[in-house]
């Protein structure tokens, strides 16, 4: 393999042109292409780097491989609530004065909800939800949010899709199920066979988005599950309009079909689940139930994405007449939920869900001049699952009322850390390396499958590389104070990772680990061992 | 159960011309057919890469007669891209790039993205036209970028000019071809066919007639290669350029198409098109058919056409005003019937958008994705691109969608200028139409435009929507993005 082209560290969706365009070219033709055309389509917005084919110099993790071959069944569904939902008036905190001061005429009055604990009730329009919540069944989550939440819903989405805080737009960017399935499908194996993750009736690529390319699987809406399971195509060829462009336009789609790489695995599980009944006629519910399908017929998909409020009814925006938004919005919601749910617990298939909604803010907690509530921080978060998947209840803090705005105190994603770690069953190692410094900090998960490894307290150094320089093999000694994860991998002048190493789980103590150089062109490196506790770093000069 | 493979839709495969509509009378804006919007930006689309709003409002404001003179009349009048500083040299381009690069293609991109004029794309695109018929590759010339640079500057000079002319300078005077099809090697001793047989295949009047029969026997490319012997070309420090060696050329008696006599290179030349001045003029016409209308030509068209070009002398500017101008053009039957090229597909996405300066950046990313698929001057074969259901299989399709991802990246802030060059930039609904109508050359059905407006919006509420707001940027980059995705993008 060319040893022009390192994974990069400052990699994603950008193109690198640093080599000029001849050298990008002659690689494009050999690798992009080649690759893409294998590949067929991996998704709507599927990427791939330009030039710029990550090198794995010395093969990656075994780690990686023993996690991807760790079948679980279990499935995490997320609602994304688009446009920011108003927690305080979902779970109300019906003896707060604060919130009934701050909100005269929007505050919904305690006998407009239903009782969740002495202090909070639930909105009356979510009552369906009463059901999981007096089964112990759902938790909610308050005062969930980032610090310094920015107020645009596109920066804040980005922010909650990728994992990353960001304040402004940032190129490059990949989501968090795409690192995830970036180490779960390690760009030197071959691709899932089944799409690793599924988004229905939603456009958020930016999710499924991994460093080279995204894995996760779009599908326009439930309906086009259903045209997938009966005529196994994604666009309608013989829909076209009559025109003269009309035979151009069905040679189009039968293309745009065929380059859809996860067609047949998906039509094969629309087809072994069948629709379930119940299902109201929301986008909502049809979207849920186009997922409960696939997730009934064992599509193998770990993730699954779905939005509600983008469609005739409104966003969860609620600048002005929130509470008539919010009675058709909550309804919604909470039927459609009820009905997934009915619906995969008829097969037993409800055990290996859990279920997470998120909003990219909350609302100011004063109404504003127009019956509604502008852009705020935090918010609360429903995570709902079945029989024994969840340990119902509170958790987080209270919203903290003083302020305009809830200001967080559970950080997002820590909610990711736990649905990856206690319930997926993704090693801590991995999970950090999706997202840095999240923690799996509470017990919400009424049955962790692999509780995760300890996250924190590790401490770790790099004793010495020798020989050094070297021309092939050399060996890398760290000493680690408690046990923890570690990663360690080879840096060029660029900060460029020319690959990893190790990246797994160590015990306590000296460790020893033998490195192969000999794909490395001449020349000086770092050697870096990463650890929760920081980084440390020892010279390298490798001779040719 | 395994599921069925999925199959290629019977009618995948488009072969109906398109009806005559008409042919060449000239268009008159109809209450049924007005001159509007769509039927402007068909026009835009057609002739040039690029379609901004600013030339549409313009175009607007013309008769259809006006709109179409004046963008051939720019085409033809506008003056050339300035020569580059290599002009004169000899060599490979060496500085800081493989010298494989292909610095001419990326020229091209260079003046494509600049933006000028209507009328100055269309010259380009007719450049780029009869590169693909008079072709060459130019992995198998001499590395020298100055003589692909020649190569396409002759065409371009030619551009609308007289294609006998055309084909007879190239011919003779430029080393590309004369190299690509072996023509230095043919001499009296050593005849070679190779450049007598495309001059007649390929680059004027193919092997069978309008009527079907052939036009030319084997005796008569035997013939004419005698005749063309003798040329050679030099490249070194001092000259670029072809020339005669009479002791490599046969100068005995030869029979061109029934006429005997001591011919050289020019007299085949005019032979050709004094015996089968019909059948050329039919063949050209064909091909600008097919590359501003449709690829599956309506013969009678080509026909009326080809009589125009033989009334003409063989100057393409005429021919070309007749059928911009012609009823068959401008029937809502030829909307959107062709597909892009790689090249026409990104240069059109990103100058869609009304952007201040093309970054060498973007312009180098341009040029890396049209090369992945299109290398600029550089066709498979002598025959050219073949073009149209060609253009989009299964794994360009993934490819092209993946670059129109990439393509879309970049400088935000450009836009809200997007969205503010359109006529409602502050109604959500209405601004996704509008940019619809910009980006497709097809109505998307009403599903989707619905869709659009959805995407645009981003969550937030229609009456939340201005194009003023903070993120609007990236609400409508999120739109063009789902407008990349759709399968109608490729039409044109």
């Amino acid at each position: 393999m060319c040893q022009h082209h390192p994974p990069s560290a400052s990699k994603g969706r950008a193109v690198s042109l640093d080599h000029g365009a001849a050298h990008d070219h002659d690689h494009a033709t050999w690798t992009r292409r080649d690759f893409l055309a294998t590949a067929g389509l991996l998704s709507a917005g599927a990427t791939m780097m330009l030039g710029n084919t990550p090198v794995r110099a010395m093969g990656h993790s075994p780690l990686m491989q023993a996690l991807s071959q760790a079948e679980s069944d279990r499935v995490v569904v997320l609602v994304q609530l688009k446009g920011g939902n108003d927690g305080l008036n979902a779970v109300v905190p019906v003896t707060n004065d604060l919130y009934y001061n701050a909100r005269p005429t929007i505050a919904i009055p305690k006998a407009k909800t239903r009782r969740l604990d002495a202090d909070f009730g639930l909105n009356e329009h979510l009552r369906p939800l009463m059901k999981f919540w007096n089964q112990d069944r759902m938790a909610i989550v308050q005062s969930v949010g980032y610090p310094d939440v920015n107020k645009s819903h596109f920066i804040s989405t980005d922010t909650w899709l990728t994992g990353e805080v960001r304040d402004s737009f940032a190129a490059g960017e990949t989501g968090w199920i795409g690192r995830l399935n970036d180490k779960l499908y390690p760009p030197s194996g071959p691709l899932p066979s089944t799409p690793p993750a599924v988004q229905v009736g939603t456009r958020l690529p930016l999710i499924g988005a991994g460093a080279e390319t995204n894995m996760m699987m779009s599908l326009k809406s439930a309906a086009a599950v259903d045209t997938l399971a009966e005529r196994g195509v994604l666009y309608d060829p013989d829909a076209v309009p009559g025109g003269s462009y009309g035979p151009v336009l069905s040679y189009l789609r039968s293309v745009a079909n065929l380059s859809e790489r996860y067609v047949a695995p998906v039509r094969q599980a629309a087809q072994n689940g069948q629709t379930g009944a119940g299902y109201a006629n929301t986008k909502l519910s049809q979207d849920l139930s186009a997922v409960a399908r696939l997730i009934k017929g064992r599509l193998g998909a770990k993730v699954y994405v779905v939005t509600h409020g983008s469609g005739n009814q409104g966003s969860f925006d609620t600048h002005r007449n929130q509470l008539s938004s919010h009675e058709t919005l909550y309804t919604e919601l909470a039927d459609g939920l009820r009905s997934f749910f009915d619906d995969l617990q008829a097969t037993g298939d409800d055990k290996r869900v859990i279920l997470m909604t998120f909003s990219e803010f909350g609302r100011r907690v004063f109404e504003n001049g127009s019956g509604g509530t502008d852009h705020g921080e935090a918010s609360v978060a429903f995570a709902v699952g079945g029989e024994g998947a969840i340990t119902g209840g509170f958790y987080g803090e209270a919203p903290d009322l003083t302020g305009a705005n809830v200001p967080y105190k559970e950080d997002f994603r820590n909610l990711y850390a736990i649905l990856m770690d206690d319930w997926l069953g993704v090693e801590g190692v991995v999970s950090n390396a999706v997202l840095p410094g999240a923690a799996a900090s509470f017990g919400l998960v009424g049955d962790p499958l692999a509780p995760s490894a300890p996250r924190r307290a590790t401490t770790g150094q790099l004793d010495a590389v020798y020989p050094n320089p070297v021309s092939d093999r050399t060996t890398v000694t760290f000493t680690l104070g408690t046990a923890g994860p570690v990663a360690l991998d080879v840096v060029d002048l660029r900060g460029r990772s020319m690959g990893i190493a190790v990246e797994r789980t160590f015990e306590a103590g000296q460790h020893a680990v033998p490195l192969d150089v000999g794909g490395l062109a001449a020349g000086f490196y770092t050697v870096r061992l990463r650890t929760n506790a920081g980084t440390t770093t020892r010279k390298l000069t490798v001779l040719r | 159960m395994a599921p069925a493979p999925v199959a290629l839709a019977a009618s995948a495969n488009p072969q109906q011309p398109l009806p005559y509509n008409g042919g060449l009378s000239a268009y008159v804006p109809t209450e049924a057919q007005p001159w509007d919007e769509r039927r402007v930006l068909h026009l835009l689309r057609r002739t040039g890469y690029a379609v901004i709003a600013e030339d549409v409002y313009a175009l607007l404001d013309k008769t259809p007669r006006r709109a179409v003179n004046d963008l051939v009349n720019t085409a033809r009048s506008a003056s050339p891209p300035p020569r580059p500083t290599w002009y004169d040299d000899p060599r490979p381009r060496i500085i800081n790039v493989s010298p494989t690069r292909n610095e001419v293609g990326a020229l091209v991109i260079k003046e494509a993205l600049a933006q000028r004029a209507p009328g100055t794309a269309l010259r380009e695109r007719l450049t780029m036209l009869w590169a693909n018929v008079i072709a060459a590759q130019r992995r198998r010339v001499p590395h020298s970028t100055a003589v692909v640079y020649r190569y396409a500057e002759r065409l371009r000079s030619y551009a609308l000019g007289n294609y006998r002319t055309l084909i007879t300078e190239m011919g003779r005077d430029d080393i590309k071809l004369l190299s690509f099809l072996d023509g230095h090697t043919n001499t009296a001793d050593r005849p070679n066919e190779n450049y007598a047989r495309e001059l007649l295949e390929l680059f004027t009047m193919g092997p069978l007639g309008p009527d079907g029969s052939p036009n030319y026997t084997q005796r008569d490319i035997e013939e004419l290669a005698r005749a063309l012997t003798g040329w050679r070309y030099r490249l070194n420090d001092t000259a670029i350029e072809t020339f005669f060696v009479e002791s490599r050329h046969d100068s005995g008696l030869k029979t061109i198409f029934g006429r005997r006599g001591r011919w050289d290179y020019d007299d085949a030349l005019r032979i050709i098109f004094e015996e089968r001045g019909p059948q050329i003029a039919h063949y050209v016409c064909r091909r600008l058919y097919q590359e501003f209308v449709y690829d599956i030509p309506n013969e009678q068209v080509v026909a009326a056409m080809a009589e125009e070009m033989l009334a003409q002398d063989f100057v393409i500017e005429p021919v070309l005003k007749r059928l911009l101008r012609s009823k068959h053009f401008m029937h809502p039957d030829a909307f959107g019937v062709k597909i892009r090229s790689a090249f026409d597909l990104y240069v059109g996405f990103v100058g869609t958008r009304s952007l201040e300066n093309q970054a060498a950046r973007r312009r180098q990313l341009i040029f890396n994705f049209v090369e992945e698929l299109q290398p600029l001057y550089d066709p498979p074969d002598v025959s050219g691109w073949p073009g149209f259901t060609e253009w989009v299989d299964t794994s360009t399709h993934v490819i092209r969608l993946d670059a129109l991802e990439k393509i879309t990246s970049w400088n935000v802030e450009e836009y809200r200028a997007l969205g503010r060059s359109m006529p409602s930039p502050d109604v959500a609904a209405y601004l996704a139409e509008e940019l619809a109508i910009l980006f497709f050359a097809v109505p998307l059905d009403r599903e989707t435009l619905d869709e659009a407006t959805e995407v645009l919006l981003g969550g937030s509420q229609s009456y939340m929507w201005s194009i003023d707001n903070e993120d609007a940027p990236l609400h409508i980059r999120e739109l063009v993005r789902f407008f990349a995705q759709l399968p109608e993008i490729h039409l044109c």
